[in-house]
């Protein structure tokens, strides 16, 4: 009985990296313009779709099929900045919406080109079991998971708090006035921004579709949204907040699913939300008043 | 695993307006006059929900789930006709009180705290969770869904309906409420000393709103005959909320020219192929947000903002 | 070339600032002398906050030209971006958003200097020297600027303002929010940064008596254009000033 436990929290484990590295990604954006990408999502799932692309070619080999796939997302992350963000100025609620029609756009667009049937996707590596204690086993892929999540998190600290560039997004982030002060362009940093949050949508993505097994061009829609909630309940600003959230949210559901049913794992994830917005909106582990603007 | 992600690729799939139109497409098999009165109709019924909506949206409340919303009216309309065996010209108003009923609970619960943006999601999420729980509540039909509904709205009724709805708002509008209502949105901070009462401003928001997608809610219930959770999903919110943007907030009229150019505008493009209509969505909204944030009927008074004069 | 001989600090001749078609500022000139503090004054909605943020490249002018002098060569700034300025030697204070709020003391002193190249030794070399000058930062140097008073999150922003080396300062309205004793501290410190670090100030204020007390010249504005201009005692004491402030 225990092993079931232990193996529905490895499994939440496993989800949860992955909604963490996305909040991750929403963060970024969100602290350098206080807008809400929703593109995010598709942006994932244009990474993968451009690992299957590279397999398309013919070439099977997972991880150059994973730097393509990343730097597709890549692209499509800065395309989305430049013609869907940059020209709104900053307005959360224009930029929110213009964000879910490109995310629409591109959606549609990889449905019209793959037929929008799942498709398949590789493994990076056979999956192994591993037996920790008696009986209980976690996969290579979990621990891969677990590890490149918490990496991700780790670099993305230390990037902010230590390097130049990093600090320089948390200068824009928390004034773009005092920032072109000091010497900083703006747009320069708001584009870094989307690029770095673009890479993390690819690699959410991959991983995503890595534990699954397989992909479609809606993924992202249900990805994206997962990480929002993140966001949200572990309050904007805080990067080990969202890993921390990330992994509840990720066993909180794998135990609602192993426990009760599929069908009630969204709601858990929804609810909580809700509640969080409710009671204290600028989320768990927010800064004291770094709460959304309004308009 | 595979089970729950085929339900999410289903949800995907069940964007209500398309299915219509793909039905009728069939059903017709080319552009005649009873087509386009069938369309007309189809497009009276979203027109409806569109100016709950509108409703909302007027006095500041943002909502990115209003087909939530929408799916507790049709869903009680289909269960007072059906399961209690009431006539429809009852249950048409039955459904604008369950309406209310809803609009006031989602005052309470998120209404008066929230504003703007996180408005925006929780309404979006509490969409979300409306849909699992329909999904599981086997009363209502669960993921096959709520059959057997008889057809009552037709054309004459829709037409009365949209009527009576555009009555309702343009007093509304006109009336001081409409005034509360703008100031609310453009700035509650400011808009209570002025004597408003934001609160209850609020409210009344979502009492109205509520009522005119409660009685949009029948007339939906009623025309399609099935229910299905997952229609009522984010891509519904988001078409009916496009038309309300589209259209701009300035006056209901916008409401009623957008929601026209989300309806009838893609019928335009000559492919059958549904998902170009849904890329075509996609670009029309960037270009909107870019081109004309405030809607195509827009608001003379507002300049872009000046700097702090010095 | 003298000090007497060489162009000015800064040198704004006929700017003309817009905000769409309306016309903020117009025919705008006013200089900056090497060892000067000057003083933009006028009423609200003169124009003269416009005037400073086309100079600090937020808004570009359109008509006009303004020319920075670093010591050796002379350059036109009214079309540079606002980030380009810092490397030039011109600091900026805005009025609002006036520190970092999530920042520690010594992170914002520290991204005052720090994207402007120059090795992160340097930079911490300067903040260091930095803390012990104005010894209310240093004992407050890892606290969240946020959290500090009005009068020293100003301090700071001046602080930092400094950290890149200026030889120019732009402040907008330093006096907004402070009390009365802290507005002295400031203004005395503004003073003694012109003399000391040969700091030449541009400030738009509106606390009149404050800013005539430090400065050396005036201009004072008036529904979009300069009224009048001349050393700080003469503008004092001027019935203009008042005409200006008041409307006739």
């Amino acid at each position: 009985m225990l092993g079931f436990y232990v193996e529905l929290v490895a499994i939440g484990v496993a989800t949860g990296a992955i909604y963490a590295i996305v909040a991750i990604g929403f963060n970024l954006i969100f602290g350098v313009m206080n807008i809400l990408n929703m593109a995010h999502g598709a942006t994932m799932m244009v990474g993968t779709f451009g690992l299957l692309f590279v397999f398309f070619l013919g070439v099977e080999n997972f991880w150059l099929g994973a730097v393509v796939g990343i730097v597709f997302a890549i692209i499509t992350g800065l395309l989305v900045e430049r013609l869907a963000v940059r020209p709104l100025k900053g307005n959360w609620w224009n930029t929110k919406v213009a964000t879910i029609g490109a995310a629409f756009f591109l959606e549609n667009l990889v449905t019209r080109i793959t037929e929008g049937r799942p498709q398949p996707f590789p493994r990076p590596f056979p999956t192994r079991y591993y037996e920790i204690v008696a009986g209980i086993e976690i996969s290579n892929v979990q621990i891969f998971l677990a590890v490149l999540s918490v990496g991700v998190m780790l670099a993305m600290v230390y990037f902010l708090r230590r390097t130049r560039l990093g600090k320089a997004v948390r200068v824009v982030a928390q004034s773009p006035d005092i920032a072109q002060c000091v010497g900083i362009d703006v747009q320069r940093i708001t584009v870094i921004a989307f690029a770095l949050s673009a890479t993390l949508a690819g690699v959410a993505g991959i991983l995503n579709a890595v534990t699954f097994g397989s992909t479609y061009p809606f993924v992202g829609q249900f990805l994206g949204l997962k990480g929002i909630v993140v966001l949200i309940v572990a309050g904007i600003g805080n990067m080990r907040g969202c890993l921390l959230i990330g992994l509840a949210l990720g066993i909180l559901e794998s135990m609602s699913v192993g426990l009760g049913g599929s069908t009630y794992r969204d709601f858990v994830a929804y609810a909580g939300m809700v509640a969080i917005l409710v009671v204290k909106p600028s989320g768990l582990f927010g800064e004291e008043g770094r709460t959304a603007k309004e308009i | 695993m595979e089970k729950v992600e085929a339900d999410f690729f289903d949800r995907f799939q069940g964007f209500g307006l398309d299915s219509i139109m793909a039905a009728l497409q069939a059903h017709y098999g080319g552009v005649t006059w009873a087509f386009l009165l069938d369309l007309s109709t189809d497009y009276g019924v979203f027109l409806v929900l569109a100016l709950g909506l509108y409703v909302l949206m007027s006095a500041g409340q943002v909502s990115l789930g209003h087909a939530g919303m929408v799916g507790i009216t049709s869903y009680a309309a289909a269960v007072f006709g059906v399961k209690f065996g009431l006539p429809f010209w009852i249950a048409l108003p039955a459904s604008g009180v369950v309406g209310v009923a809803a609009g006031i609970l989602y005052f309470l619960l998120l209404g008066m705290r929230l504003s703007g943006f996180y408005l925006a999601i929780a309404t979006f999420a509490v969409g979300e969770m409306l849909i699992t729980i329909w999904l599981n509540t086997d009363y209502l039909g669960g993921a096959i869904g709520f059959i057997g509904i008889p057809l009552r709205s037709d054309w004459k009724v829709v037409l009365g309906v949209v009527l009576f709805t555009l009555f309702v708002v343009w007093r509304v509008e006109r009336s001081r409420f409409g005034l509360a209502f703008r100031a609310v949105r453009d700035n509650q901070v400011v808009a209570g000393p002025m004597g408003v009462d934001v609160k209850r401003t609020k409210l009344l928001a979502w009492l109205i709103g509520g009522f005119i997608t409660g009685i949009g809610g029948a007339l939906h219930a009623y025309r399609v005959t099935v229910l299905s959770p997952t229609e009522f999903g984010f891509y519904f919110s988001l078409t009916i909320l496009l038309a309300v943007l589209i259209g701009g907030l300035r006056t209901f009229w916008g409401t009623c020219l957008g929601a026209a150019i989300v309806y009838f505008v893609p019928w335009l493009t000559t492919t059958d192929e549904p998902r170009d209509r849904l890329m075509f969505y996609g670009v029309i909204i960037v270009l909107l947000m870019i081109l004309r944030p405030q809607g195509l009927i827009a608001q003379r008074a507002t300049a872009r903002r000046r700097p702090e004069a010095g | 070339m003298t000090e007497q001989e060489a162009p000015p600090v800064l040198d704004v001749k006929d700017l003309e600032v817009r905000y769409g078609k309306v016309v903020a500022a117009s025919e705008v000139s006013l200089q900056v002398r090497r060892g000067e503090v000057v003083a933009l004054l006028g009423p609200n909605g003169a124009g003269k906050t416009s005037v400073l943020r086309s100079i600090m490249g937020l808004v570009p002018p359109a008509k006009g030209s303004v020319a920075f002098f670093d010591g050796e060569r002379q350059v036109r700034i009214e079309r540079k971006r606002a980030h380009d300025l810092a490397r030039l030697g011109i600091a900026n204070v805005p009025s609002q958003h006036v520190v970092l709020p999530r920042m520690t003391v010594e992170e914002n002193l520290e991204a005052g200097a720090l994207f402007l190249g120059g090795s992160g030794q340097e930079v911490r070399r300067r903040v260091a020297e930095m803390l012990e000058k104005f010894t209310v930062l240093g004992e407050r140097r890892r606290q969240y600027s946020g959290s500090l008073s009005g009068g020293e999150q100003r301090l700071l922003a001046v602080a930092r303002a400094l950290m890149c080396r200026p030889r120019l300062m732009l402040l907008d309205e330093p006096s907004i929010g402070l009390a009365p004793l802290v507005l002295q501290y400031v203004f005395d410190l503004l003073r003694q940064i012109s003399r000391e670090d040969r700091v030449d100030i541009l400030m738009v204020e509106q606390n009149v008596n404050k800013a005539l007390e430090i400065a050396d010249r005036a201009y004072v504005m008036r529904i979009g254009a300069i009224d009048f201009s001349g050393p700080s005692n003469e503008v004092a004491s001027s019935e203009k000033l008042k005409d200006a402030y008041l409307g006739s």
